[in-house]
């Protein structure tokens, strides 16, 4: 597996922001992380860079202001960057059909179901082991 | 510039009076002219310029002065400096004559200047301004070279001129223009206008006055034509043109002059064409005779005003050889004008046709045209002539032929008689048919009387109206008539005689019109002989007769009655017995009542009655009775008897029918209606009414797409149409309608076909359901449905993210600092953490469970569910020692979630063991069934069983239970009730404590 160098994190609660970013470091995911709180910011942000700075993977929150995850998914879509990158929707949301919704983007790697704990970190770990990123 | 600006200055200073005169603003240029070389002249810009140069090349040379000047007036240029040198303080240099432009054409200049002279006082250069007089008034102009030129040209022409002084009046005239009106220009003096005036024609004075006025304040020239005495008395027409030719100084007119000219002849003959090309037209308006003209050289066509009427075209229309032709009737009529003009073009020849046309506006009529080539040097170059429509007498005169020949034949060959009577009533002239009728011949009949050939009875009867007729009282009688053929037999007649009048009312003679009618009233005679018989026998074919005899007493039966009644062939009632066979009261009342009448009265009498035979058979019959009364008497008392009893009961059956179906009809709860194939209501029953508030009679003038609710008119309309079209027997629709009051009803509304035995269509019978209250309920439901989703939302969303943060912040915290799990209040903490996860992911299940189940619903077999339920549970059954018994048809298949009805049955199961009693052995039996629409399922074991009559309300509440079971969450049966009833169905359950509990599901049947 490759090392993963920079995690993206869009989602707008502080607390989720603080706890995701603690487990991540704490059970060796990565620890760069940067953090966006709506998905414009996240869009303008991360789409005009190069290959080298592109996040390798990207968590994304569905309910948020400004720009939901829905949006950002449309547009993300239509980027030609989609593939350079690994997507999961984290988000709280337990409605089947969102849940169903999210995983018909081809973007959307896994759809995962907050909260985020050290065995949800380490499942994807192993699901991440042998993949070329 | 310079040299000569100095030289100038220099000038003007010696000359400023002259110059003062002037003024600055009348120069249009400045020159120069050297008089020892006159070649070496100079002009200033404006002069230049004036002259149409460009200014520059040309200034730095001199040039020569003189070819600026048209060459015929170098001679006067040279004259006034000659005449100017001679006497220079008196006469001031000053000439006009013509410049040429460069472009070509003459200016007329007033060059004005003097002599300077050298030191030595000779005269060395003539210099001076330019004045472009076009430019300014043309009175200023004393050309006289052009004044000589116009003299001439006045006197070749016989122009005369004339011109006055409107301040003072005095007025001058040539001697032509004296001549013109007879006079030499001596006997007209003192000349003035008003001389001019008195011998203008009164009645043109005004116009004149007002034109010489117009020209005053307008500054133009003036053209007017009027008449001027002449010395012999007779009237002169006068063209006159005039213009100003001189203003006073204060600018105001003072000088008008003129021109007359003779054009008496030129207005004479155009008054005398004008007199007659009015009085052409007029008198061709008045014959409709049109002419048209072909000038065959501009190819132009004209054609009169007739001639466009009777071409039906307008004013505007511009005819062409070829439009003149298509409107002549193609065929004969054109091909015929089309060679004679052709012939017509060869050598000169007047035609003559008369034609069909089409016009314009397609009217077809005759006219007459007549045609005339012109030639010029043997070459054809006009065509005219002229146009008549003669349509109207052409078809009159057609009419008439026609009319006369139709008569001529009607008159000979007409099947009926016809025959012309005179005054004095003897036969004119008769037609075939009339001859025939009588059998006398057309000249036989000339020599006889009318009373000859008359049946005497029918003469004397029509002696008064036809003496009338003749007598001029009336003009036509019409008359049944019988005369007698000359070989003696009656001719039976329909006449009819009218008078003809001539065009002064006068009576000329009579036409007498004969129909034979002789065959068609003998066979009327004859059938009226054999009416009365023939209905007779027709009235007794099937029936038996009976008489009375009325002396005797006694009723003489036919075989046939007595055959009914069931009595012997010698049966001989008197009126008594007959009364004992017919039913007591009403019916037997009846009877004696009305044989009385017709015994007494005469009075025939047709009762429909109830008789009972001597072999006991009670049943409808048909009595007639007629009753032949002579004199006040009885002389006979006879009728007929029939057997009707099938068709009376059948009838009485039908009777009671109908009322049955009447009545269910208008109590029926539903509303119900006839319609007919029109769509239109013939009938409503009372629940109709109370649905839709309007009246039977209100809703007969209405129709169902009035009172339906606008959004489920096109629904309707459509169903409706394929309804009318036969495409379909009936269909049923839910949709709104409008109530009497407004309000929206929904409805359940089925239509359906009534046919025949032949499968025509009859009529349609509409039911319609008031199922308001039902729609509003699952208006109801779907809102509140629709709030379980916002809730469901606000669950899945909201709730969770915050409790899924405290999760992970108590995750992190417990991995960050082990010690803290010691902690009583963090190990609480996390337990409520937990719960309220469990909580909200139930509560999103059952949200889930009701948004989105009508989605999912598919046939379920319920064997092979129940099976694999018990399946799962193998092992904790065998821990428990139960005992699970299944008694379930293959076959049965429910309408499902598949997810439900597992998680149903295994929390069925799962209950069953979880509460089972520790005093029996577990016993679980699973049975199904069907029950109506419904298919149970029952669950039923020998458990400890629940308190109905405690826990019955709370049963399936969330978080209720009723054991102190540790495994107890009391979230199963909750889901379990809310999953059956989002499919469908329903949970009953029968319970009795320390017995056991039986949990009947009900789902829905796969095929409702």
């Amino acid at each position: 597996m490759k090392i993963i160098r920079q995690v993206c994190i869009i989602d707008d609660d502080p607390i989720f922001v603080f706890g995701a970013k603690r487990m991540l470091t704490k059970n060796n995911f990565c620890s760069n992380i940067e953090v966006f709180t709506n998905g414009k910011d996240a869009l303008e942000n991360i789409l005009p860079r190069n290959d080298e700075s592109f996040p390798d993977i990207i968590f994304l929150d569905l309910n948020m202001p400004v720009m939901d995850g829905w949006e950002f998914l449309d547009e993300f879509s239509k980027s030609s960057k989609k593939c350079k990158v690994l997507l999961f929707v984290l988000s709280s949301s337990i409605d089947s059909v969102e849940v169903q919704t999210a995983k018909t983007y081809d973007v959307v790697f896994d759809f995962i179901e907050k909260p985020l704990s050290k065995d949800k970190i380490n499942l994807l770990k192993n699901k991440l082991e042998g993949r070329d990123l | 510039m310079s040299s000569l600006q100095i030289e100038f200055e220099e000038w003007i200073e010696n000359e400023s009076t002259f110059f003062n005169l002037m003024g600055q603003d009348v120069l249009d240029g400045l020159w120069f002219w050297d008089l020892k070389n006159p070649k070496n002249g100079l002009l200033n810009d404006a002069f230049w310029q004036l002259l149409g140069y460009d200014t520059a090349p040309l200034q730095q040379d001199s040039f020569d002065w003189f070819s600026l000047i048209d060459q015929e007036n170098l001679l006067f240029i040279i004259e006034a400096y000659n005449n100017h040198l001679a006497n220079p303080k008196q006469v001031p240099f000053d000439v006009e004559v013509a410049c040429r432009h460069r472009i070509g054409y003459s200016l007329i200049i007033n060059f004005r200047g003097a002599i300077a002279y050298d030191e030595l006082g000779n005269p060395n250069r003539l210099m001076g301004i330019a004045i472009h007089l076009d430019k300014y008034r043309k009175t200023k102009k004393q050309n006289a070279l052009k004044k000589d030129r116009y003299i001439d040209v006045i006197e070749g022409v016989k122009l005369g001129i004339w011109g006055g002084n409107i301040n003072t009046g005095e007025a001058f005239c040539n001697d032509i223009w004296a001549e013109m009106i007879g006079y030499s220009l001596a006997e007209l003096e003192p000349m003035t206008s008003q001389v001019f005036y008195n011998l203008v024609h009164p009645e043109d004075k005004e116009e004149l006055i007002l034109s010489i006025d117009k020209l005053l304040k307008n500054e133009g020239t003036y053209e007017v034509e009027f008449r001027m005495r002449h010395k012999k008395g007779h009237w002169v027409w006068i063209f006159c043109r005039g213009e100003i030719t001189a203003y006073d100084n204060q600018g105001k007119p003072e000088m008008v002059s003129g021109m007359h000219y003779d054009i008496t002849e030129k207005k004479a003959n155009e008054e005398l064409v004008l007199k007659y090309k009015d009085l052409l037209e007029r008198s061709n308006e008045a014959a409709k005779i049109g002419h048209w003209e072909i000038d065959l050289q501009n190819e132009s066509v004209l054609w009169s005003k007739v001639t466009r009427e009777i071409y039906e075209v307008s004013e505007d229309f511009i005819p062409t050889i070829e439009s003149g032709l298509q409107f002549i009737v193609e065929g004969e009529n054109r091909d015929r004008i089309v060679s004679l003009m052709e012939k017509a073009a060869q050598s000169p020849m007047e035609f003559k046709e008369q034609i069909q046309i089409k016009s314009n506006n397609g009217t077809v009529k005759w006219i007459r045209l007549i045609g005339l080539s012109e030639f010029t040097n043997g070459q054809c170059v006009r065509f005219y002539g002229l146009i008549q429509d003669v349509d109207v007498i052409e078809n009159i005169q057609l009419k008439i032929r026609l009319r006369e020949e139709e008569f001529r034949q009607s008159f000979n060959h007409s099947a009926m008689g016809m025959a012309f009577i005179s005054l004095t009533n003897r036969l004119l002239q008769a037609n075939t048919s009339f001859c025939e009728m009588f059998g006398y011949t057309e000249a036989e009949m000339k020599n006889m009387e009318f009373s000859d050939i008359s049946h005497p009875k029918d003469f004397e009867a029509n002696k008064e109206p036809i003496s009338e007729l003749f007598s001029g009282k009336r003009s036509n009688l019409r008359y049944d008539y019988r005369y007698i053929h000359k070989n003696g037999s009656v001719v039976w007649t329909n006449s009819s005689i009218s008078a003809i009048h001539n065009q002064d009312g006068e009576v000329m003679h009579y036409v007498l019109q004969v129909l034979d009618i002789t065959e068609r009233k003998l066979n009327e005679l004859s059938l009226q002989h054999n009416a009365d018989l023939i209905s007779r026998i027709n009235d007794v074919a099937n029936i038996g007769i009976w008489e009375m005899d009325l002396a005797a007493g006694i009723s003489n039966w036919s075989p046939m009655i007595k055959q009914m009644a069931g009595v012997p062939e010698n049966y001989s009632p008197t009126l008594e017995d007959v009364y004992t066979f017919i039913k007591k009261g009403k019916h037997r009342g009846t009877i004696k009542k009305s044989i009385k009448l017709a015994l007494e009265e005469g009075i025939g009498f047709n009762h429909i009655i109830q008789v009972t035979s001597n072999t006991g058979r009670t049943f409808w019959s048909r009595i007639i009775g007629i009753s032949d009364f002579v004199d006040g008497k009885c002389r006979r008392f006879y009728g007929f008897f029939q057997d009707v009893d099938k068709e009376t009961v059948a009838l009485n059956e039908l009777a009671i029918k109908e009322e049955e179906l009447r009545l269910t009809f208008e109590h029926a709860h539903t509303g119900m209606g006839i319609l007919d194939l029109n769509g239109k209501l013939q009938r409503s029953n009372i629940s109709m009414t109370a649905i839709l508030g309007y009246s039977e009679e209100e809703m007969r003038n209405l129709s169902f797409f009035d009172i339906t609710h606008p959004e489920d008119l096109k629904k309707t309309e459509e169903l409706m149409s394929q309804l009318l079209g036969r495409e379909r027997d009936s269909y049923k629709l839910e949709k709104r309608y409008i109530h009497k009051n407004g309000h929206v009803i929904w409805a359940n509304v089925s239509l359906s076909a009534v046919k025949n035995e032949k499968g025509d269509f009859l009529h349609f019978v509409s039911q319609l359901e008031d199922i308001t209250d039902k729609k509003q309920m699952t208006d109801n439901l779907t809102e509140h449905n629709n709030r379980l989703v916002n809730f469901a939302h606000i669950v899945s969303h909201n709730l969770r993210s915050h409790t899924s943060n405290i999760s992970m912040l108590l995750d992190l915290a417990e991995e960050e600092e082990s010690i803290i799990v010691e902690n009583e209040y963090f190990k609480n903490i996390k337990i409520v953490s937990e719960n309220m996860n469990d909580t909200i992911c139930h509560l999103n299940e059952i949200v889930e469970i009701n948004s989105k189940v009508s989605t999912t619903l598919s046939s379920q077999n319920l064997l092979e569910n129940v099976r694999m339920a018990v399946k799962s549970i193998e092992s904790l059954a065998k821990q428990s020692g139960s005992t699970i018994e299944i008694n379930i048809n293959k076959d049965l298949n429910v309408f499902a979630v598949h997810a439900y009805l597992e998680s149903i049955l295994l929390n069925y199961l799962t209950n069953a063991i979880k509460y089972k009693s520790p005093d029996r052995k577990h016993h679980i039996l699973i049975t199904a069934g069907i029950e109506g629409a419904y298919v149970y399922l029952s669950v039923k074991d020998n458990g400890m069983g629940i308190d109905l009559e405690r826990y019955s309300a709370k049963l399936f509440g969330m978080y209720k239970t009723f054991h102190n079971h540790p495994d107890a969450r009391g979230v199963g049966l909750f889901i379990c009730k809310n999953q059956v009833e989002a499919m469908g169905g329903k949970i009953v359950v029968e319970s009795e404590v320390d017995k056991g509990a039986n949990f009947i599901t009900y789902f829905r049947h796969e095929n409702n």
